[in-house]
């Protein structure tokens, strides 16, 4: 989650590869093929940049700014807002995983579980990280 | 001098190197260094690499101009040989893995999707489906409260908005997987609760994107879709996941 507020309405971007450097960094970076017995550069950034994004801890401050967002909101508009999660969910209730599954394919299981995974602990990053890292990033990417 | 590697095409690829830029402050050429039946696209290595937009963007443009001239299978940034010896030596070593990896990867490119949601709205949608929270707010609003009170709520609509990233990412994936050939999970990215690569068939690679934005359409105002591709099969290059 984003705590800084998104102005965009996009629906969905499109860009190809190398028009936009940025939101493919980490595939050019974390996958592709490595050959075991051939030497990787050793690059200080790139490992700052993988680590940024994984190992990230809840914080009381992330919290307080969950709170304070919340606090804002303007919920007279909520009879309006809800609706969307239930066009692209099939299940929006609460505790609705047991439901979920029976809709899913396999696939997308094996995804859920991954998001068990390592990938949990970055769900709760701290809001202030976010700005810095990627500011760290396109700085080492400039 | 160091060989820098950029992919693994078969022998009987194109090839057609020449215009095409490498990396470092004066850009390297390409050549092609034979290995058994494939051939590895390498460069002289600068003496020194970093991860700079420059060398980046070298990187990833030469790959998507052998995909494009035929199967390629991507190397990830910055592997570096001793010389072009060892490269023909390693790979020929590997060549069936490596053969088996290029066919599977034939007429296919890869679409990597990302998705976030719009931070207001998903707020608003774990607040009203969850009266507790609701309340808790309301109360918060109207008689504000202690440090410990507003972190635990914060701490719980945290939960329930991971909650939320975990149903929606499923479900969004669960959508695209029938419109590809295979997936894989992306790092996790700054910002996005979906990070996900898709292999498709080239010519389906258009059908795939309106699939992506018809998901997009769908969520509009709660979240945002983007998709990226035709891209170098780099998330299939090693440990394809089929399905």
């Amino acid at each position: 989650v984003t705590v800084a507020t998104q102005q965009s309405n996009r629906g969905a971007q499109r860009g190809s590869g190398s028009g936009s450097l940025y939101d493919i960094l980490e595939l050019i970076l974390d996958k592709g093929l490595v050959i075991d017995v051939f030497v990787r550069v050793s690059l200080v950034g790139i490992e700052l940049l993988t680590i940024d994004a994984r190992i990230v801890v809840a914080s009381v401050d992330t919290y307080l700014r969950f709170a304070e967002a919340c606090n804002r909101l303007d919920l007279t508009r909520a009879s309006n807002a809800t609706t969307l999660p239930d066009l692209l969910g099939d299940v929006t209730e609460k505790g609705a995983k047991g439901k979920t599954k029976g809709a899913l394919t396999g696939a997308a299981e094996s995804f859920a579980e991954q998001l068990k995974g390592p990938s949990n602990r970055e769900r709760d990053t701290e809001d202030a990280e976010r700005p810095r890292s990627r500011s760290r990033r396109s700085s080492r990417s400039e | 001098m160091n060989s820098y590697l950029y992919g693994i095409v078969a022998a009987s690829h194109p090839k057609k190197l020449k215009g095409l830029r490498g990396i470092g402050p004066k850009p390297a050429s390409l050549r092609a260094v034979e290995a058994g039946e494939l051939a590895v696209v390498v460069s002289d290595a600068p003496a020194d690499i970093r991860p700079k937009r420059r060398d980046l963007l070298a990187h990833e443009v030469a790959l998507e101009a052998l995909c494009e001239q035929g199967p390629t299978l991507p190397m990830r940034f910055g592997v570096l040989a001793d010389d072009d010896e060892s490269v023909a030596r390693e790979v020929s070593a590997e060549q069936d893995r490596y053969r088996k990896l290029l066919s599977d990867l034939h007429g296919r490119i890869e679409m990597n999707v990302k998705a976030t949601h719009e931070q207001e709205a998903v707020l608003r949608a774990v607040l009203t489906e969850n009266d507790d929270l609701m309340r808790s707010n309301e109360q918060l609003r109207e008689r504000g409260g202690d440090y410990e009170t507003r972190a635990r709520f914060g701490e719980m609509v945290a939960a329930a908005v991971a909650d939320r990233e975990q149903h929606d990412a499923a479900n969004i994936v669960a959508r695209l997987a029938p419109h590809a050939l295979a997936q894989s999970g992306g790092p996790a990215v700054d910002g996005c609760f979906v990070n996900h690569s898709f292999l498709v068939d080239r010519e389906s690679a258009e059908e795939f994107e309106a699939v992506v934005r018809k998901v997009g359409e769908m969520g509009r105002g709660y979240l945002r879709v983007q998709v990226r591709g035709p891209l170098p099969p780099y998330s299939f290059a090693g440990t394809a996941t089929g399905d």
